[in-house]
């Protein structure tokens, strides 16, 4: 007669896939946290690059004139020395007298404007840090240089992007 | 009833459980092949969207050069971005984010040193008006980060090319 599975076979078999299965989900897991990873870098880089571009853009093209919180005085000074310092708002007036500024509101770039619009350029996936722009002439009838820095961090992954842009007031 | 006690039942035959085996066995395989595959390919991702924000942060810091002191012939007596860009070797950009000018390095002596993994270069090319006139009025920009994954290299360039509008002589 022949005999079915004893106990002990089963016993081996299950401890075999017992030692099977962790090591696949192992490796099943491992790609979820990194497509997680990829997913907040992304996100991160695609806020970041909108950000960027965005002040970037309308500052450079709309931008007449970098001036203080009364929006009165232009800030931006002659380098000769010291550098200018980093400051957390920037205000800035265009041809037609309208003003707009970028600041940080909590965590994320906001931007506003005289003529009564409010938006954010990122969002709560994001949370922004080190936001800060200066500004400088090389001479005094040229047009200011405005440097905007800030860094993009990921609220789910440990992702942190630094951005930077230079640029030169077109419609100074 | 209990089938494992009535007669005309039989247990599995050696050939049988050997294929059951083979089949299972070729299963797990081709399963964590796929998924070790998987992993490799979004590893590479992962570093191609930090290539491509690396490539984009040294254009951008390039332009602000550009922006700030153009220059306009490769024997200026300041360091303008003419001049700077008259070395034929190229930049090697390694750290970020970028503060200044490195030294002149050839693409081939530039280590994979940025991140512990990537390499930054670039190689700017100035060109004159016209044959009369020798006013550098573009620069050739050409950026490349590479990188190697599991023993394949891979590039992401960034190529370009700066111009002023209006001589400043």
């Amino acid at each position: 007669m022949k005999k079915a599975f004893t106990f002990i076979e089963i016993l081996v078999v299950l401890g075999i896939i017992s030692l099977a299965l962790p090591a696949l989900f192992a490796i099943i897991i491992t790609i979820f946290q990194q497509e997680t990873r990829i997913y907040a870098l992304k996100d991160v880089k695609q806020q970041g690059d909108y950000a960027l571009e965005n002040i970037k853009f309308t500052i450079q093209q709309q931008g007449a004139r970098i001036v203080n919180s009364a929006y009165q005085d232009e800030v931006c000074p002659l380098l000769t020395s010291p550098t200018p310092t980093p400051a957390s708002h920037i205000y800035v007036m265009d041809h037609e007298q309208n003003t707009f500024t970028y600041y940080i509101n909590s965590y994320k770039i906001a931007s506003e404007s005289s003529i009564g619009t409010f938006s954010f350029l990122t969002n709560s996936r994001v949370v922004i840090s080190n936001f800060g722009y200066s500004c400088y002439k090389t001479n005094t009838f040229s047009p200011p240089i405005v440097v905007a820095s800030f860094d993009v961090t990921s609220t789910t992954s440990n992702i942190t992007l630094p951005y930077r842009t230079t640029f030169q007031l077109r419609s100074y | 009833m209990n089938i494992y006690t009535e007669k005309n039942t039989h247990s599995f035959s050696l050939i049988e459980v050997l294929i059951f085996i083979t089949i299972l066995s070729l299963f797990f395989v081709v399963a964590v092949s796929v998924l070790t595959a998987s992993l490799r390919v979004s590893k590479i991702n992962e570093h191609k969207i930090l290539a491509k924000h690396y490539a984009e942060e040294l254009y951008e810091w390039l332009k602000s050069e550009k922006e700030q002191n153009w220059g306009g012939t490769t024997t200026d007596t300041q360091l303008t971005f003419t001049k700077i860009a008259s070395q034929v070797d190229g930049y090697c950009f390694n750290s970020s984010p970028i503060t200044e000018w490195t030294t002149p390095t050839e693409y081939n002596s530039c280590l994979h040193s940025l991140k512990g993994l990537f390499r930054r270069h670039v190689v700017l090319t100035p060109f004159a008006v016209s044959d009369t006139d020798s006013y550098i009025d573009r620069v050739q920009v050409s950026i490349i980060v590479d990188w190697s994954d599991y023993g394949n290299t891979y590039v992401v360039p960034i190529k370009s090319v700066f111009s002023v509008w209006e001589k400043t002589y």
